[in-house]
């Protein structure tokens, strides 16, 4: 992965000055709290309902052990001794004190890390796929160019007070496992005439309107991707609107002018900058790709046949559930399941993230990623030694075999953490968990993404959930609307309402008569995701509301 | 934050003080530039025409550089609202000698980009000064797009210097 030099290292450390001095002025009363705001935000920095919150950018989701146990010794020194993953791969401490951020910012330098950007109206935390650099899919590492994107977005004067935030994704394989599609900017890497280089889709977006990406630029040669985003970024900074916070995001400009005038607009400002932008050369981009290098070399890439036999039917559960393929076959990838019973989805205690940290050391070559779905990754975990590792993840409560299933659910904190919030989700995730506390049945329906978000701004991205729970207020209680249809990757779409909100207590009765009836229409083999697409959503409203 | 000699200046009105002023090379400094909003306005006619510094509106400094500003013999400068498209002719660039841009509120950055196309579409090379709502801890966001000069109160001048570079490294 990515190691600072002494250029990333200084701008870290003065910036965690810069906010020291600027909290400290805020504390004295010297800078208000208006004036404040924005450069709180630019740290990460969020005053919530019960304490501040405090967003840790990790970067396109990669971490290293190091950087890990400094996250479990953050939330047990300054926190309750636990930290939530973000559907951003992020991780948010909801504890900490105001005072200590700076100090806190102190100790994530020290081990290469920021919170820089993760909140305010500028460009977010550059996100991929959780399987770069080892996926059988993959046509080139991704990382490489988030790590050059980071850089080009981190403290960009230009760029620093948008109309919106604004997010960024990288995807480089033949499925999209980064949602681009539903990013501000959604990058994928393409092959034209045996070269590679840029498909950039602009405009997509969840949240209040959710609207799908539209390609601006079919193929863009790699050197000019930072005189290309430049354009689109300037674009947006000049015209996005900022009357209307609810109104203020690219996907709106690019509906409002519709995707040829935008491209107009973008492609005469790129005749512009790419005079004046620095070219990404082909030096700077191996440079680049040397920090990715896979840490095992000659390796044979080819397809592996079926791996393990085992008569454990426990840990054959948790290989088929939880593990797969690598693009080299004596390795394996293993997701790490945050999704416990009786567990917020994504939280994982400080002792969890140090035992993760030293199993990384000891299997994955001390590197860890996180997903969007808010669960961790081995990305290189060698065939043998599978068992064992199986074996300590259960001690750390991290094994549920539910990896892609009905309870790997993807939820924002929802109301008990978020002062944003209309409901609370965490007590559908519990619902969801003891209505289908069988394995078997689990394994049954197969693979389903489960998505919930306690209000509009759609953090759980429930609109892309096969089945999405969406929490709404009406009169003071909560109720749930409920949509199916959603699908993340190159072939995204957004679900649709099937009837009128119910209420919490039926919400675990609602998925169920949901998923019964997949179970007796679907054909064999069939997914839930593909039986809705072959149906529509008729028979399911009929089962629910009828 | 921009303390008018004349009456007429409407973003963020404060109480004069005995001399406009400008933030410029690590100081406030007295600002000679007087800024007219409406050169059609008679209240304005005692500066045409004159060695005065005007700062003028941009549609008006197009529209009138030829005819009614074509005999003033003091400096002129424009003030750009965050809302216009810059476009300026080589002739305008070798007659201006000072832009002006604005921050209605701190968080609209959209002068950001007009600086920064001055800067390298432009190529303008004169003062560029930042007016309106500005944070301190925005100078040095400022400075790196190419401002130069700016639009501060004594108190915020007082702690400029402190918070106008600090970084001693960039990305960008």
């Amino acid at each position: 992965m990515y190691q600072y030099n002494q250029h990333d290292q200084i701008l870290v450390n003065e910036r965690v000055q810069q906010f020291r001095d600027q909290t400290t002025r805020f504390l004295s009363g010297t800078l208000s709290a208006d004036a404040y705001r924005p450069l709180r935000l630019m740290n990460g920095l969020y005053l919530q309902k019960h304490a501040p919150m405090l967003r840790v950018a990790i970067p396109y989701g990669l971490l290293s052990s190091v950087q890990l146990h400094k996250l479990a010794d953050i939330s047990t020194t300054y926190d309750k001794g636990y930290g939530h993953l973000t559907t951003r791969q992020n991780l948010q401490f909801n504890w900490p004190t105001l005072e200590s951020i700076p100090d806190i910012l102190a100790e994530l330098a020290s081990v290469q890390m920021h919170s820089i950007q993760t909140s305010g109206a500028c460009i977010r935390n550059t996100t991929s796929d959780h399987l770069a650099g080892i996926a059988v899919d993959e046509i080139e590492d991704p990382r490489p160019y988030c790590e050059l994107i980071r850089q080009w977005s981190t403290l960009h004067p230009e760029f620093s007070f948008l109309p919106r935030k604004f997010k960024i994704a990288v995807t480089g394989a033949t499925h999209d496992r980064a949602a681009i599609s539903v990013h501000d900017i959604g990058i994928q890497i393409v092959k034209k005439d045996n070269i590679t280089g840029f498909k950039i889709i602009v405009g997509g977006g969840l949240g209040r309107t959710p609207i799908i990406g539209k390609t601006i630029k079919s193929f863009l040669p790699k050197q000019s991707l930072y005189a290309y985003l430049e354009a689109i970024l300037r674009i947006y900074n000049l015209n996005g609107r900022r009357d209307n916070k609810y109104k203020a995001r690219i996907k709106i400009l690019v509906k409002d002018f519709g995707i040829d005038k935008f491209r107009d607009l973008v492609e005469a400002e790129w005749q512009q900058t790419e005079k004046t932008s620095p070219l990404l050369t082909s030096a700077s981009i191996a440079s680049m790709q040397a920090h990715f290098a896979l840490p095992y070399k000659n390796c044979t890439a080819k397809k592996p046949t079926n791996i393990i036999s085992t008569s454990d039917d426990d840990f054959k559960a948790w290989l088929d559930s939880n593990t797969q393929i690598h693009k080299y076959d004596h390795l394996r990838i293993v997701t790490i399941s945050v999704k416990a019973p009786n567990t917020a989805p994504g939280d994982l205690t400080d002792k969890q993230m140090h035992g993760i940290a030293d199993l990384a050391e000891q299997y994955s070559y001390g590197e860890i990623r996180v997903s969007h779905e808010q669960n961790m990754v081995f990305g290189h975990v060698n065939l043998t030694q599978l068992h064992s590792l199986w074996t300590a993840l259960k001690k750390l409560n991290l094994a549920t075999p539910n990896i892609g299933k009905l309870t790997d659910v993807i939820s924002c904190p929802g109301l008990d953490f978020c002062s944003l919030a209309n409901t609370t989700t965490l007590s559908i995730v519990d619902q969801i968990n003891k209505q289908f506390s069988n394995q078997q049945l689990i394994n049954d329906i197969g693979d389903i993404k489960v998505k919930i978000s306690g209000c509009m701004n759609a953090c759980g991205h429930h609109h892309v959930g096969n089945i999405g729970i969406l929490g709404v207020d009406k009169k003071g209680e909560e109720w749930y609307q409920i949509t199916i249809g959603g699908a993340v990757g190159f072939k995204t779409a957004l679900g649709k309402i099937i009837g009128p909100a119910v209420a919490k207590s039926d919400v675990a009765a609602t998925i169920d008569k949901i998923l019964q009836t997949y179970l007796l229409q679907r054909h064999v083999a069939e997914t839930f995701s593909e039986t809705v697409c072959r149906l529509g959503i008729a028979p399911f409203k009929e089962a629910v509301y009828v | 934050m921009y303390k008018p000699q004349i009456e007429h200046t409407v973003i963020n009105p404060r109480p004069l003080t005995k001399c406009a002023q400008i933030y410029k090379n690590g100081a406030n400094c007295p600002d000679h530039w007087h800024l007219i909003q409406d050169i059609n306005d008679p209240k304005s006619e005692h500066l045409l025409n004159t060695e005065i510094a005007i700062i003028l509106p941009y549609h008006q400094w197009l529209q009138n550089r030829h005819e009614k500003l074509a005999d003033h013999r003091g400096k002129m400068g424009i003030h750009i609202d965050n809302t216009e498209t810059v476009n300026l002719s080589a002739e305008d660039l070798t007659l201006l000698e000072l832009i002006c841009l604005k921050f209605p509120v701190s968080a609209d950055g959209r002068a950001f980009s007009q600086a920064a196309i001055l800067r390298q579409k432009y190529q303008y090379k004169r003062e560029l000064r930042a007016i309106g709502d500005i944070q301190i801890d925005q100078l040095f966001l400022m400075v790196r797009c190419g401002f130069d000069a700016f639009a501060l109160d004594d108190d915020q001048a007082a702690q400029a210097n402190h918070l106008i570079a600090p970084f001693t490294v960039e990305y960008q």
